[in-house]
């Protein structure tokens, strides 16, 4: 029975080996060229084959080492700064600057258990006036303010 | 008397008034960010980088540089009022800076500070400025044989600073590497990993790869941590002046953390953290009584901030005449110049010696106007402090998503930088560092061409690294390198320097 040993490094081993093979399933039709005449494909197939070295190795290290276990994840920010940043990227376009910088802030201000609601709605409100005279008039940044301008 | 002369060249380049404004605003910016509590120069730096875009190369070399000094003088302030260190390298003020601030002598530490890193700063533009020539110079003889193996050195000395295995690291830097590779190749036009997105033909952004990486990742981080007890020292700070003695026992560890400072600040990898540490380490070994360290020695914070300021200044050597950056903040910073179409190396001092001894002047300006600006504005500064987490990360959150998206106007950039966002996020939970994949990333296709060089050259054979005498030491000194890593008693020390 194979016992895993040091979570950390096994969740390494993994991000490692994963990406090699993703660098080596998308690259291996670029041209790789011989080696005195590199193609495009030389290096990312070299550096993908090592990838997946260094993730088999990291993995058999963790499976003979004792090693520290993964940190908890604490998904209710993970989850909901992502979510922010993806209301930043849905909205910006389509309802402008003071909408999104609203939404966004609302949002993220969910992810910390100590935020509270007031206080979110007035600090959003702010940041809207704020980023909108900052940005678009200060910088002139090309944002519309609101949808439709 | 060349080096009066450049200097010259360098302040009239940068005295206008446009530049100076620019200068001003970078360190206010800087510091401002600065010392926001759980926000390290990396991350403060990347924030501010969109404001530089739109400014002339030399305004926003200036403005990076002062940006960079105010975050790291910001840092410090953090470190003494509030025992939060922003940044590795101000572990080390938290020491005595922050127990002298409990004595009710937060005053003369924080001008303690501010007075050892402009002096120390000083000393690094020359430094900068006499050794750059000649190291410049120097590189002339290199080939893409040489540069090639200078950018391994360069890149494996990323593993000697970063935290965790060996192997990991090691690994880390292969991701940038295969990372960076991604959009068009130059020579064939061949289009890599772009998955036909269009904004991938370019490779992948910078901005969003290291805002995910650091600066928003840092959110991630705070948040965990529980609802944390800040002990900040609210008490007025009014008596900035130190003592007669204060002088007496600062002047001499600033000397000390200066030339130390200057020298670890060139060598690869070295940086501002090790000089704070070996500073540190230093004075406490040749003091007198070395127990009052840990309970406010001046000279705990005097040595290391000065060693700190002048590795900040001296790590721009290699940067500026090799192209090659030392750690993340010049990988930043050379990140920035790409994007101004500056490629940083020898060729900018030769071509554009307004740009490269412009940079060199404003360094000092830099730290000048910190000097000044600084201390009457500290009680701002402490104001900010007491400002709350919860209030403050979404302001960190929007100002970078603004930047990041004004750059190019483009939702794909916002999209990456939540994917680098759980990526980093992973890689922080499975125990690897993302700075030496930030490296491998910025030298991920300068290597690739500089390889593809020195191949078609010797004809595919690879024995070419280790025939040419130059290329082969600096190979060799790599090899040492890792294996000083790897030696169990070298190990310790750096994991017990760690956990200080």
């Amino acid at each position: 029975m194979v016992r895993i040993r040091s979570p950390q490094d096994l969740g390494a081993a993994v991000t490692f080996f994963v990406i090699g093979l993703a660098g080596f399933w998308f690259g291996w039709e670029y041209d790789t060229g011989t080696v005195s005449a590199m193609g495009p494909g030389y290096l990312p197939l070299v550096l993908s084959y090592a990838l997946m070295f260094f993730g088999l190795v990291i993995g058999v290290r963790a499976l003979t080492f004792e090693g520290p276990p993964v940190a908890t994840i604490r998904w209710r920010s993970v989850i909901l700064i992502l979510l922010s940043i993806l209301t930043f990227a849905l909205l910006i376009r389509r309802a402008g600057l003071a909408v999104t910088v609203v939404a966004v802030a609302a949002v993220a201000a969910l992810a910390s258990a100590e935020s509270k609601w007031r206080e979110t709605i007035a600090l959003a409100l702010f940041l809207a006036v704020f980023s909108v005279l900052v940005f678009v008039y200060g910088l002139g940044q090309a944002i519309s303010v609101f949808w439709g301008d | 008397m060349d080096i009066l002369q450049n200097l010259a060249t360098g302040f009239s380049a940068a005295l206008s008034l446009q530049n100076l404004i620019f200068a001003l605003i970078g360190c206010l910016l800087g510091t401002l960010i600065g010392v926001l509590p759980g926000i390290g120069p990396v991350a403060t730096i990347a924030m501010l980088l969109p404001v530089t875009y739109g400014l002339s190369p030399l305004a926003a070399l200036v403005m990076l540089a002062g940006i960079y000094y105010g975050a790291q003088y910001g840092g410090s302030t953090t470190a003494i009022l509030v025992n939060m260190p922003g940044e590795p390298s101000s572990v080390v003020t938290c020491l005595d800076g922050h127990q002298m601030a409990r004595q009710g002598r937060a005053g003369p530490a924080l001008a303690t500070t501010a007075l050892g890193s402009f002096f120390a700063g000083c000393v690094g533009t020359l430094v900068v400025a006499g050794f750059a020539p000649i190291l410049a110079a120097f590189s002339e003889k290199f080939t893409s044989v040489e540069y090639f193996s200078l950018m391994v050195l360069g890149l494996l000395s990323a593993v000697v600073m970063a935290q965790g295995s060996l192997i990991t690291a090691i690994a880390m830097i292969f991701v940038g590497l295969l990372f960076g590779l991604s959009g068009t190749d130059v020579n064939t036009g061949t289009a890599r990993y772009t998955f036909g997105v269009s904004e991938l033909f370019d490779g992948i952004g910078f901005l969003p790869l290291v805002m995910g990486l650091f600066g928003l990742n840092e959110v991630m981080s705070n948040l965990e941590l529980p609802s944390q007890r800040r002990q900040i020292v609210t008490t007025k700070v009014t008596n900035l002046w130190p003592t007669r003695q204060d002088f007496r026992e600062a002047w001499p560890a600033v000397l000390r953390g200066t030339g130390l400072g200057s020298l670890l600040g060139i060598l690869p990898g070295g940086g501002v953290v090790l000089a704070a540490f070996a500073s540190y380490t230093f004075e406490k070994k040749i003091a007198k009584d070395p127990s009052r360290f840990g309970r406010g020695a001046i000279e705990g914070v005097a040595g290391p901030e000065s060693a700190n300021n002048a590795a900040a200044q001296t790590s721009f050597i290699p940067l500026l005449t090799l192209g090659l950056p030392s750690n993340v903040v010049m990988a930043l910073m050379m990140g920035a110049m790409i994007i101004q179409g500056i490629a940083p190396g020898a060729a900018v001092m030769e071509r554009r010696p307004d740009l490269f001894w412009g940079m060199v002047a404003s360094m000092w300006i830099g730290n000048l106007m910190l000097l000044v600006i600084n201390l009457p504005l500290i009680g701002i500064w402490v104001k900010l402090l007491t400002v709350p987490y919860r209030l403050l990360y979404p302001c960190i959150l929007l100002f970078s998503l603004i930047g990041i998206y004004t750059i190019n106007n483009s939702t794909t950039d916002i999209l990456m930088t939540a994917l680098f966002v759980a990526f980093g996020y992973l890689l922080v939970k499975f125990g690897c560092e993302p700075a030496p994949m930030v490296l491998g990333f910025i030298l991920g296709p300068l290597m690739e061409e500089n390889l593809r060089r020195s191949m078609l050259l010797s004809g595919g054979d690879p024995m070419i690294f280790i025939n040419r005498p130059l290329s082969l030491l600096l190979l060799l000194m790599a090899l040492a390198l890792v294996l000083l890593v790897a030696l169990p008693q070298f190990r310790k020390t750096r994991e017990t320097a760690f956990q200080e």
